[in-house]
C-alpha cells in the first residue's frame, strides 16, 4: 500500500487546516457524514456515431463548475486561432472591406488572419452611460460554466482533439466589433411584406412579384440568418455553409462552393444565404411567399439580405424579457479550439439537435436555443433596421467602448 | 522506504530586506512611526520530487452523484532543463538580489508624490491603512522581467533559445518581434490618421456639434418614433380584439347556418349567405352581426396600415438624420459616421485629448509602451544578454470515471493527464491584503492581486502511460503543446475596486471585485467630478493579458493552431458565488 499520509502534499494540506481556535474533534461516525460543497463535478462520455471526418472514436471529459457569475467585463481584442488559411479551402471566405470588395494581396484574395477576431469585446452593459452620476451596471450573468476536453483515439493512442469553454446558461448583452467569426451565429429576421414592396416597387404593376407583394401587404415574413460570404464578385458571394432546401427537399444552392461545408471560416458578413427564402408561417399566403422571397446575390427581391458583422455591435444572449431564474438564459453557447474535427455535444436544447460539428481551428457557437417560449435566437432583426444593424450597448461610463 | 521530499539542497536565505545587522531597540515614538520593511527570502537549489508516491483525491463526483477516484501520481518542482522531471536539476526560487518578500507597509493614498514615504505601488490605498504584501522577485531589466520577455516571445512566435529560434539576425532593434508589433501599431495609427483627415475641425468642437445635433435633431425624431411605435402597437392590439370579435361572429353564423359560402375576413353578401327567403330572419341577423364586426375589423386594418405608414416614415426620418451626410452639416460625413469615428479615436488616443492632432493615453500609447519593452528585450538578446533559468513543474493524475456513450450506456474508463511545464516564472507577482469596512461598516479583508505567470512550454498529454510510456514518438504526436504561455492577471485596484473573498449565509464562497467606489475626495453628485473619477480608473487601473504564441499537437503540417491572445481584459465588476450542482 502506498504511504499516502506521508506524501508532502498531504502534509501541506494538513498544515493548512491546523486548528486556530478551540475546535473540538469529531468522531469517525460524524466525519463520515460530512460532505464537501459539490460545486465541481466531472462527467465523462464517448461518441462514435459520426461520419466523414467526424467518424471514429471520441471521448470527452467535462468539468462542471457550480458557479453563479455576474460581471461587466471588457477586452480590447480577442484573437483566437491565428494561423494560415487559404481562401476557398475548408469554407474559408475572403476578407472584404466594409462595402464587400474582397481584399487582394499579391493577386490573390486573402482571409482574415485569425478564426476569431473581436475588438472592443464586452459582456454586460452600462446604463445611463452619459450620466456619470447615475450610470449603473447591468451585469452579464453566467450559470455553471464548464470546461470540456475532447480526445480522439487513433491507433490505440489517445490524443487531445479539442477544448471548449461554455456555460450551462448565460444571459445579458454581448458587444464587440465582430471582425472575423468562425462558427455559428444564428439570427432571425422578420417584418411585413410591405417593406419589401416599398423598397422595390413603384406600383403593383411593376412586375408579377410586385403584384403579389402588394397583395401580401402586412403578411409577416420570417427567415433565419447565418454567416455568409459577402465578397462581391467571387464564386462564393452571398452563399452560406451547407445546402439550402425547399419544402420538397430540393437543393436551392447547387452552385455554392460551400455546399459541403458545415460552417464558414473567418466570415465577416451575416445574412439570408443564397437559396434560402422567407416564410410566412400561418399566413394566408404561406405557400406563395417562399417563391417571392428567395435570396440571391445578397438580395431578397431587391431588398439587401447581407450585412457586415460590424453592423451588429451588440446582441442579447438569452431572452431579455425572462429572468435567468425563470429560464431566460441561453443554453449551448461556447467557444472552442480543435486540433482536428470534433463532434461536440449540442447543449442548446433545440429538438433534434445532437452534435455541433467542428473542425481544426477556433469555433464560436452563438446558436439558437430552446427556452420556455420556444426557439430563441441571439440575433433578432426586423427588415427595416437590418441594414442599419444593432447599435452598441455602452460598456463604459462616458463612452460606448474602449475603456 | 520511499523518498517523500527529496531536497538535494535547501538553502533558505532569510534576508533582512533593507536593514543591516546590529539591531537596536526602538522607543515607543520611533516604533509608532515605523513601517515594516519586510522579510526577504530565497530558496536556492531546490528540488521537490514525489517520485513513486501517490495522493488520493476524494470528494469529486459526477453529475449523477457517482464518486470519481482521482490519483495524483506525480509532482515535481525542479530547475529548468529537468527533461520533464527526469533529470534532477536544482531550481531557484528568488535570489539574494531578487528575493521573495513579505512586508507590511502603509498605503500612499493621500500623500504627496514628493513625500519620502510615497510609493506609487500603494497610491490607491489610503495612508491610514496598513497592508500586508507578499511579493515574488522583481526585475527592472526588460530581459529578466517575465512580463516584457513573455510579450516579446509572443511576437517573436517561438521559444527563444530552442533550435530554430536562436538566430541573432531575428532579434535586435528591428527583429521579428519588433517588426510584428510595429505593424500592429501602424494599422492603429493609419486608422487614427484616416479619422483625423476626415475632419477639418478639432475633436472638441466636433463632439460639441454631435451633442448639439443629437439634442436638436435626433432626440425629437427618436421621441417621434417611440410615439408612432406606441400608436402602431395600440392599433395592432385593437385589430386583434376586433379580429377575435369578427371570428366569434362568423363562427356563430357559420355553425348555425352551415349552408353559407362566406369566408371569414370578407364581407358576407346576401347571395353567399344563402339565408332562406322565408324564415331566415335569424340567419340574416347573424350575417348582419358578422358584417358589422367585419366592418369594424376592416376599418381597423386601415387604421393599422396608416399607423404603420407613419411609423415607417418616422423611422426613415430618424434613419436619414443619422446617415444622410447632408443633414449633419457640422463636418464631413454623416452624424453616425462622426459618432463612430469619435468613439474609435477615443479608443485609440484616450479621453484627455481635445484635438485630432494629438494622441494621449489610448490604445496606441499602450501598444507603444509594449513595443518599447519588446524592443528592449530584442536588443538585449542581440547584444548577447542571457536570461536566467526558470522552474520545471509537472504533475500527473489518473481518473477512474463512468463514461456514458451516445446510447446512454455507461462503462468505466481511466483518464490520464500528464502536465509538464518547462521554464516557469512568476516574477512581478504580488498579493496585498488590508482590512477596511464594507458598505455596512463591518471590517473585512480586502485584497489586490498582480499575477504574472510565464511558461515557456506547457505540455499536456492524455495518452495511457502504458501505451505512450514505451513509445515516445506516439507520446509526442499526441501531446498538446502551448508555447510561451503568458498570463498577466490584475485583480483589484486599491480601495477603488478591492477584491473580496467571503462566504454566504448558506455556506457558499463568494469572490467579488466590487463595483467602483469613489473616494471621499470625489463629489458623487457632480458630473464632472464623477466622470473624472471613471476616466482616472480607465486610464490607470491595470488590465489583464493572456497570450500563447503557438498551440499545436504533434509536429505535422497542420499541427499548429497559431497564436491566441486576450488583450486588455478588465472586469469593471465581477461576483462569483459557488453553488451545489
Amino acid at each position: 500500500m502506498k504511504n499516502v499520509l506521508r506524501h508532502p502534499l498531504t502534509i501541506a494540506l494538513a498544515a493548512l487546516s491546523l486548528p486556530v481556535c478551540s475546535l473540538e474533534a469529531i468522531s469517525d461516525r460524524e466525519m463520515a457524514g460530512v460532505s464537501g460543497q459539490a460545486f465541481i463535478t466531472i462527467d465523462a462520455s464517448s461518441y462514435s456515431g459520426g461520419s466523414g471526418e467526424w467518424a471514429g472514436d471520441y471521448e470527452f471529459t467535462k468539468v462542471n463548475l457550480g458557479l453563479d457569475i455576474e460581471t461587466l467585463l471588457t477586452v480590447d481584442e480577442l484573437k483566437v486561432g491565428e494561423f494560415e488559411r487559404t481562401v476557398g479551402e475548408n469554407g474559408t471566405v475572403p476578407k472584404t472591406d466594409e462595402n464587400g470588395n474582397p481584399i487582394i494581396e499579391n493577386g490573390v484574395a486573402v482571409a482574415h488572419d485569425a478564426d476569431l477576431i473581436i475588438q472592443n469585446f464586452g459582456l454586460g452593459r452600462v446604463t445611463n452611460y452619459q450620466d456619470a452620476v447615475n450610470a449603473d451596471i447591468e451585469e452579464f450573468r453566467i450559470r455553471d460554466p464548464y470546461i470540456e476536453l475532447a480526445y480522439k483515439i487513433e491507433g490505440g493512442v489517445r490524443k487531445i482533439a479539442g477544448v471548449r469553454i461554455g456555460f450551462s446558461e448565460a444571459r445579458g448583452w454581448l458587444s464587440g466589433d465582430l471582425i472575423s467569426l468562425t462558427g455559428n451565429l444564428n439570427g432571425r429576421i422578420e417584418g411585413p411584406a410591405s417593406i419589401v414592396y416599398e423598397q422595390n416597387c413603384d406600383s403593383a404593376f411593376d412586375s408579377f412579384q410586385c403584384f403579389e407583394l402588394s397583395i401580401a401587404g402586412e403578411t409577416q415574413l420570417v427567415s433565419t440568418i447565418d454567416l455568409v460570404d459577402g465578397a462581391l464578385g467571387t464564386a462564393g458571394y452571398s452563399y452560406g455553409a451547407g445546402p439550402e432546401t425547399n419544402e420538397d427537399g430540393e437543393v436551392q444552392n447547387p452552385d455554392s462552393p460551400y455546399l459541403n461545408e458545415s460552417y464558414l471560416k473567418r466570415a465577416s458578413w451575416a445574412g439570408v444565404p443564397a437559396g434560402r427564402s422567407f416564410a410566412a408561417p400561418g399566413e394566408a399566403l404561406e405557400f406563395i411567399i417562399p417563391a417571392l422571397t428567395g435570396s440571391e446575390n445578397c438580395e431578397v427581391t431587391g431588398t439587401p439580405a447581407c450585412f457586415p458583422l460590424t453592423n451588429f455591435q451588440s446582441v442579447y444572449i438569452g431572452n431579455e424579457s425572462v429572468s435567468l431564474e425563470d429560464g431566460g438564459g441561453a443554453t449551448g453557447a461556447f467557444i472552442s479550439l480543435q486540433t482536428t474535427s470534433v463532434p461536440w455535444k449540442d447543449l442548446s436544447g433545440v429538438e433534434g439537435a445532437d452534435r455541433v460539428l467542428t473542425q481544426r481551428g477556433a469555433f464560436l457557437n452563438l446558436a439558437k436555443f430552446e427556452s420556455d417560449n420556444g426557439v430563441q435566437y441571439p440575433l433578432n432583426l426586423d427588415l427595416f433596421s437590418a441594414t442599419n444593424g444593432t447599435p452598441r450597448e455602452a460598456t463604459c461610463v462616458g463612452r460606448l467602448k474602449g475603456c | 522506504m520511499m523518498k517523500l521530499l527529496n531536497l538535494m539542497t535547501l538553502a533558505l536565505c532569510v534576508i533582512s530586506y533593507s536593514a543591516n545587522a546590529d539591531l537596536q531597540a526602538l522607543d515607543d515614538s520611533e516604533l509608532s512611526s515605523a513601517t515594516g520593511e519586510g522579510l526577504g527570502f530565497a530558496i536556492e537549489d531546490f528540488i521537490l520530487d514525489t517520485e513513486t508516491s501517490e495522493l488520493a483525491v476524494t470528494g469529486i463526483r459526477s453529475s449523477a452523484g457517482d464518486d470519481i477516484d482521482i490519483k495524483w501520481t506525480k509532482l515535481y518542482v525542479m530547475g529548468e532543463g529537468s527533461q520533464s522531471g527526469t533529470i534532477k536539476t536544482p531550481g531557484q526560487i528568488g535570489s539574494y538580489n531578487h528575493p521573495y518578500v513579505i512586508r507590511s507597509v502603509r498605503g500612499s493614498g493621500g500623500l504627496d508624490p514628493s513625500d519620502p514615504s510615497y510609493d506609487a505601488r500603494y497610491a490607491n490605498i489610503g495612508n491610514d491603512l496598513a497592508l500586508l504584501e507578499f511579493a515574488t522577485d522583481s526585475y527592472s531589466s526588460s530581459l529578466q522581467n517575465s512580463e516584457t520577455f513573455g510579450t516579446f516571445s509572443y511576437y517573436q512566435g517561438c521559444i527563444w533559445g530552442e533550435p530554430g529560434c536562436d538566430n541573432l539576425s531575428d532579434v535586435g532593434s528591428n527583429g521579428v518581434a519588433v517588426q510584428d508589433i510595429e505593424a500592429e501599431i501602424q494599422v492603429l495609427t493609419d486608422t487614427r490618421d484616416q479619422i483625423a483627415a476626415t475632419y477639418a475641425i478639432h475633436l472638441a468642437p466636433l463632439e460639441s456639434s454631435i451633442e448639439l445635433y443629437y439634442t436638436s435633431d435626433i432626440v425629437p425624431l427618436e421621441t417621434k418614433v417611440q410615439a408612432e411605435q406606441q400608436d402602431y402597437d395600440q392599433a395592432v392590439a385593437e385589430l386583434l380584439v376586433r379580429q377575435d370579435d369578427m371570428s366569434d361572429a362568423f363562427d356563430f353564423f357559420d355553425q348555425n347556418f352551415p349552408d353559407n359560402d362566406c369566408q371569414v375576413g370578407q364581407e358576407c353578401s346576401n347571395a353567399d349567405a344563402n339565408c332562406p327567403l322565408f324564415g331566415g330572419a335569424s340567419c340574416r341577423d347573424a350575417r348582419d352581426a358578422y358584417n358589422v364586426e367585419f366592418g369594424e375589423y376592416d376599418e381597423q386594418v386601415g387604421v393599422r396600415q396608416d399607423e404603420y405608414n407613419q411609423l415607417i416614415l418616422a423611422r426613415k426620418d430618424l434613419d436619414g438624420a443619422k446617415t444622410d451626410p447632408n443633414k449633419f452639416t457640422a463636418a464631413n460625413g454623416s452624424y453616425i459616421e462622426a459618432v463612430e469615428n469619435v468613439e474609435e479615436f477615443r479608443v485609440l488616443c484616450g479621453v484627455e485629448t481635445n484635438e485630432f492632432a494629438t494622441c494621449g493615453e489610448g490604445l496606441i500609447a499602450r501598444k507603444g509602451r509594449t513595443r518599447d519593452g519588446v524592443r528592449d528585450v530584442s536588443l538585449a538578446l542581440f547584444n548577447g544578454g542571457q536570461r536566467r533559468g526558470g522552474l520545471d513543474i509537472g504533475a500527473s493524475f489518473e481518473f477512474v470515471v463512468d463514461a456514458v456513450d451516445a446510447n446512454g450506456t455507461s462503462s468505466q474508463r481511466t483518464d490520464y493527464i500528464d502536465i509538464n511545464m518547462k521554464g516557469l516564472f512568476v516574477d512581478g507577482t504580488s498579493l496585498r491584503l488590508w482590512s477596511a469596512p464594507d458598505e455596512e461598516g463591518v471590517d473585512e479583508i480586502n485584497a489586490e492581486i498582480r499575477l504574472n505567470l510565464f511558461i515557456k512550454e506547457l505540455d499536456i498529454s492524455v495518452c495511457d502511460p502504458f501505451v505512450c510510456g514505451a513509445d515516445p514518438v506516439a507520446k509526442e504526436a499526441s501531446t498538446l503543446n502551448l508555447d510561451n504561455l503568458f498570463i498577466s492577471l490584475n485583480l483589484g485596484y486599491g480601495e477603488t475596486q478591492p477584491m473580496r473573498l467571503s462566504a454566504t449565509s448558506d455556506g457558499n464562497f463568494q469572490f467579488e471585485l466590487t463595483k467602483l467606489r469613489p473616494g471621499p475626495d470625489v463629489d458623487q453628485n457632480d458630473q464632472n467630478s464623477m466622470q473624472a473619477f471613471y476616466d482616472g480608473y480607465y486610464e490607470n487601473s491595470p488590465k489583464s493579458f493572456i497570450s500563447i504564441s503557438d498551440v499545436r499537437i504533434g509536429s505535422g503540417p497542420d499541427a499548429s493552431l497559431g497564436r491566441t491572445t486576450v488583450d486588455g481584459l478588465r472586469a469593471q465588476y465581477l461576483k462569483v458565488t459557488s453553488r451545489d450542482l
